[in-house]
């Protein structure tokens, strides 16, 4: 069998604190420059991150930690114009190639996730890669090792004992906003 | 500074950055020449490193793998990994935590820290020597000849006079053991005067609350033994943000089915994970404390047997003067005779005072209902093996003179909170005062881990030690899964047999000749003020921005300072404290110096990571330097690397497996030879309890006086509840420790923008609307002492009546003024008397409108 594989992630938003670790730790570990963040925050099921929803005294304070998906069918890939988007067919990590890259901005517009993010010292767009050359070698993205709440879990969704494939199994995970039609490899709890 | 240019506008453009909130500053306030640039310093990241993706980063090669262990007083001290290329930090990842797996842990601070710590805009770079008004941060550079000359020069004419009027006030920047101690070590060596920190930086409640009730002033359980509670309870602790290497097991207890239950006025980031949040007014904890005591003992589900064997509630109290009744050879003597309290602790740690374990536990007595007579408290081993029935309750006359046990003391004071009036003074709802009263007792086990924002209050002591009561009240203390527990969960070492020496070898490191004149630090402004109890004609500052982090910044700047002669600070940052200084010293962090943090079963190492920045250099070399020009070299003749090795130098049976090259130089964390990795808890079998009696002591003598001889809810000084102050200024103030800062070395490390970029005041919609405030509005919240412009942050995740800012900020970021210019410093005479004033910067009261 050939070993293609599918990484992806499971997000347990139950124990996401809002820290905002996994933010600052890909921004300083990736070395992304400028106000590029590969990594982002909202609220779960507010507009303001921070502010607690609902009424005082049993109001909901919830986070929906956000980067790239790396989809199936990438809206990103399938909207560059140059070509420079691309999945990688062995990992199905969606990176993007800067070198060809025109930075015209298109990926960013048409993701439903809004996961690319322009560099904006080179001018080039710039993106989550899933810490490829980090998983390569064995180990977890920096987010993942990053999270004090151990609510990320990363692995291959191909291999059904791998532990985001056994978390779905557990726990009722989706994907967010699955009507974008791309297909997301990052799921949610 | 010459290099004092602002950076604002120099982040353009901002397009397509979909981080769910912008960032870029839009003002810096002028702060004077020397920080604005300090503010931002945002192009200390990637200068130079350019590329956007991981697999384009270089190779590992040109990398080097580097370790420290993270010395902000945060509790956790969390081992890092660190990488260096081109001679400076590249990122900060958890380091390994040699037996136990899962813990390693790197918060967002210790990460983005690299930035600020690597930007000459942000540190002091040289020694320099002021030059225009005190704050107005107006300095020259200086040669560190020049400026330790001139510092000896003023330090030697006070010494001449009175070395106790020269002052060395090391607070908690860095704890790593040479920096912190090494000002109050000097100190020692010329017999000069140190403070007792915790008084003034408002911790010293949490302290004395437990030395009361647990003879000591620390005592947690390991946080993994949560796996083994059903409930478990924080209690004013945000563990996520203020202890995160905790947080995992917490995580981790909760899908193991326990509950999880967040007490505070705001529903902090732990809540966000909780099943429940409570919230309750700020300054009441006790009283929530008290009325689930007082449902416990009301339905009979409180613990006795465990109350008798381990706790001083049998131990009989006489009626006249509300002391314990005491027995010499089977006569009633009069009161307490010799119980001293132990001499508080070393350099640069002193806590509370601590009691002498048992000491005169002999003298204790009790009513033993088998015998039918009164003799003295027998052990818990004892009462465990049916040889003694101490009653929990009762009145009895013993030679004459009238008693009540402590016990029944304990329920009067617990019978007036009824759900109800608990439920008036917290601010909850009485039905859920039952509730979790109930869920509590029915637990078994809960554990509670308390946290210091329930001790900033006036009457600091209450919190801790009336929710720890509660605990033993339950049957808790000892249990695993239980407890209540405070700061870093319990870390132990085995017993070695035959083996008596020490551990570490701290024998030339504690030899200073003279000895420092420890003051508590509540006393600190009124030494500097009225001399009392010493003057302060010299005062040496470091690891603290002492006037961001104390009390009533006004009063600190306009009647402290300027009652000091000569203020040096030596410190990594340019502080508000640092503007307000004479000569200000680069010192190192963390990354630059060799250090030890002794945080058992681990021995973590500092080690110098990059070069120092500047001529920045350790407090141990800027304290050497100057011991040559004071006469006290001999005392100062190592460099940090030499005192290292030294202290772990010792052929104790924990350094068995030592590898220097491989432990201290590679790994940077020693796991040591004796130690014990299995979770463990404290006070087990009912033993090990520090206090007079041997006992859980919820009965505290010293207390008679101030009628707080049994824990007790008192109104906070600024009370919202009544009278022409709260008219004026209704709303609570609460400063509170969040993601972003310890305390204000990482503001604003740059990373950290995305987070929260400004201060704000959180404010529950109902009290904005009162006062026609929308969310981001910018308000002026003010009382008498002063006020701050800062934008509003409305949510429903705090308790109305009540408004918060995050604290750690620098007045830099406000619009106006500043949050500890709110804050008070009143003297508690109860506290006083048993130990120190503690802080009670939650206890404030203020007005909010729109500005």
């Amino acid at each position: 069998m050939a070993e293609q594989k599918h990484y992806g992630m499971v997000i347990d938003t139950q124990y996401c604190v809002g820290c905002q670790t996994c933010t600052v730790s890909c921004k300083i570990s990736n070395e992304v420059p400028g106000n590029a963040h590969w990594n982002h925050l909202e609220s779960l099921d507010g507009d303001v991150l921070y502010q607690s929803t609902g009424k005082f005294p049993r109001p909901t304070l919830a986070f929906r930690p956000l980067l790239c998906n790396h989809c199936e069918d990438p809206a990103c890939v399938n909207n560059c114009p140059s070509g420079a988007m691309r999945k990688d067919p062995e990992t199905g990590i969606v990176s993007v190639n800067q070198d060809v890259c025109i930075a015209c901005g298109y990926c960013s517009w048409v993701c439903p996730y809004g996961a690319p993010s322009m560099n904006d010292v080179d001018h080039v767009m710039s993106k989550c890669t899933f810490c490829a050359e980090r998983v390569a070698e064995g180990a977890e993205p920096y987010c993942v090792a990053a999270c004090p709440a151990n609510a990320r879990v990363f692995g291959d969704l191909n291999d059904p004992e791998s532990a985001p494939s056994k978390l779905m199994q557990e726990r009722h995970a989706e994907p967010y906003l699955p009507e974008a039609g791309t297909r997301p490899s990052v799921y949610y709890v | 500074m010459e290099n004092g240019e602002t950076y604002v506008g120099a982040r353009e453009p901002e397009y397509f950055t979909r981080d769910g909130k912008l960032t870029r500053r839009t003002f810096i306030k002028g702060v004077g020449a020397i920080t604005v640039a300090s503010a931002l310093g945002f192009e200390a990241l990637g200068a130079g490193a350019g590329e956007a993706l991981a697999d384009e980063v270089p190779a590992a090669a040109g990398e080097r793998a580097v370790h420290a262990v993270c010395t902000v007083n945060c509790t956790s001290r969390c081992h890092l990994r660190g990488t260096v290329r081109d001679g400076k930090l590249v990122r900060v990842e958890p380091g390994d935590m040699p037996g136990r797996p899962g813990y390693a842990n790197a918060c967002l601070r210790s990460m983005s820290y690299i930035q600020r710590l690597q930007d000459e805009n942000a540190r002091v770079m040289y020694p320099m020597r002021r030059t225009g008004e005190r704050g107005s941060g107006e300095f020259e550079r200086i040669t560190w000849d020049e400026a330790i000359d001139e510092i000896a020069e003023k330090l030697n004419a006070v010494l001449a006079k009175n070395p106790q009027a020269a002052s060395f006030y090391s607070f908690t920047g860095d704890l790593g053991k040479l920096s912190w101690e090494a000002p109050t070590r000097f100190a020692a060596t010329v017999g000069a005067t140190t403070w007792d920190i915790e008084g003034i930086m408002g911790d010293h409640g949490a302290s004395m609350g437990m030395t009361m009730v647990f003879g000591t002033h620390r005592g947690a359980h390991d946080s993994r033994d949560y796996l083994n509670s059903k409930l478990l309870i924080a209690w004013g602790r945000n563990v996520a943000d203020t202890h995160t290497s905790e947080l995992r097991d917490y995580v981790a207890a909760r899908k193991n089915g326990a509950k999880l239950i967040v007490i505070d006025p705001r529903q902090c980031s732990t809540a966000a994970i909780a099943d429940e949040w409570i919230p309750i007014n700020p300054q009441t904890d006790p009283a929530l404390a008290l009325g689930m005591m007082n449902w416990i003992i009301g339905h009979d589900l409180h613990a006795k047997d465990k109350l008798v064997e381990e706790s001083v509630a049998p131990y009989l109290i006489r009626e006249d003067d509300g002391t314990y009744l005491r027995m010499v050879d089977g006569k009633v003597v009069a009161t307490a005779q010799g119980d001293e309290k132990a001499e508080a602790g070393s350099i640069g740690t002193a806590p509370a005072a601590q009691g002498a374990a048992g000491a005169g536990a002999g003298t204790y007595v009790i009513w033993d209902e088998l015998a039918g007579a009164a003799v003295p408290a027998p052990d818990a081993k004892t009462v465990k093996a049916g040889s003694a029935k101490p009653a929990l309750s009762g009145s009895f006359t013993v030679d004459g003179v009238a008693c009540r046990t402590a016990f029944d003391h304990l329920a009067d004071a617990c019978a007036a909170y009824t759900p109800e009036r608990t439920g008036e003074i917290c601010g909850i709802d009485p039905a859920v005062v039952e509730r979790l009263s109930k869920e509590y007792i029915e637990a078994q086990p809960a554990g509670i881990r308390m946290g210091q924002g329930m001790q900033r209050v006036y009457h600091s002591y209450a919190p801790f030690r009336t929710v720890a009561t509660l605990a033993m009240v339950a049957g808790y203390i000892g249990v695993p899964g239980g407890g209540a527990s405070h700061a870093g969960g319990t870390a132990t070492n085995k017993p070695v047999a035959g083996y008596t020496g020490p551990v570490y070898d701290y024998s030339d490191w504690s030899d200073t000749g003279k000895k420092a004149n420890l003051v508590p630090s509540s006393q600190v402004y009124s030494a500097a003020v009225d001399h009392d109890p010493v003057p302060i004609d010299f005062l040496w500052i470091a690891n603290s921005n002492f006037v961001n982090m104390s009390p009533d910044s006004n009063r600190i700047i306009n009647e402290v300072i300027p009652a000091i002669d000569f203020i040096v600070t030596a410190d990594p940052w340019w502080t508000w404290t640092a503007k307000y200084s004479d000569i200000v010293l680069p010192a190192c962090t963390y990354w630059e110096h060799w250090d030890l943090v002794d945080r058992s079963p681990w021995a973590m190492f500092n080690q110098p990571a990059i070069e120092p920045m500047g001529e920045s250099k350790s407090d141990v070399e800027i304290m050497s330097l100057l011991a040559k020009k004071t006469g006290v070299e001999a005392y100062w003749d190592k460099n940090d690397e030499e005192w290292v090795r030294q202290f772990v130098g010792t052929d104790h049976p924990a350094w068995d497996d030592l590898d220097w090259e491989r432990d201290v130089v590679e790994q940077g964390i020693y796991g040591r030879s004796d130690a014990i990795y299995d979770p463990a808890i404290v006070y087990a079998d009912g033993t090990g309890y520090k206090t007079d009696t041997g006992k859980f002591e919820f009965y505290t003598e010293d207390l008679v006086e101030f009628d707080d001889e049994v824990p007790t809810w008192k109104p906070p000084c600024e009370d919202p509840r009544e009278g022409e102050l709260a008219q004026k200024y209704p709303l609570v103030y609460i400063q509170y420790h969040d993601r972003l800062n310890v305390h204000t070395q990482h503001i604003l490390n740059p990373a950290l923008e995305v987070v929260q970029d400004e201060p704000l005041l959180q404010m529950n919609p109902a009290d904005a609307e009162a006062r026609g405030i929308a969310h981001g509005d910018v308000v002026r919240v003010k009382n008498d002492r002063g006020d701050m412009k800062i934008r509003a942050f409305l949510t429903e995740g705090i308790v109305p009546g009540t408004v918060a800012t995050q604290s750690g900020w620098t007045p830099d970021y406000f619009i106006e003024g500043c949050y500890q210019n709110l804050t008070h410093h009143t003297i508690c005479d109860a506290e006083e008397a048993y130990s120190m004033t503690n802080s009670a910067f939650y206890d404030v009261l203020v007005e909010v409108e729109k500005a």
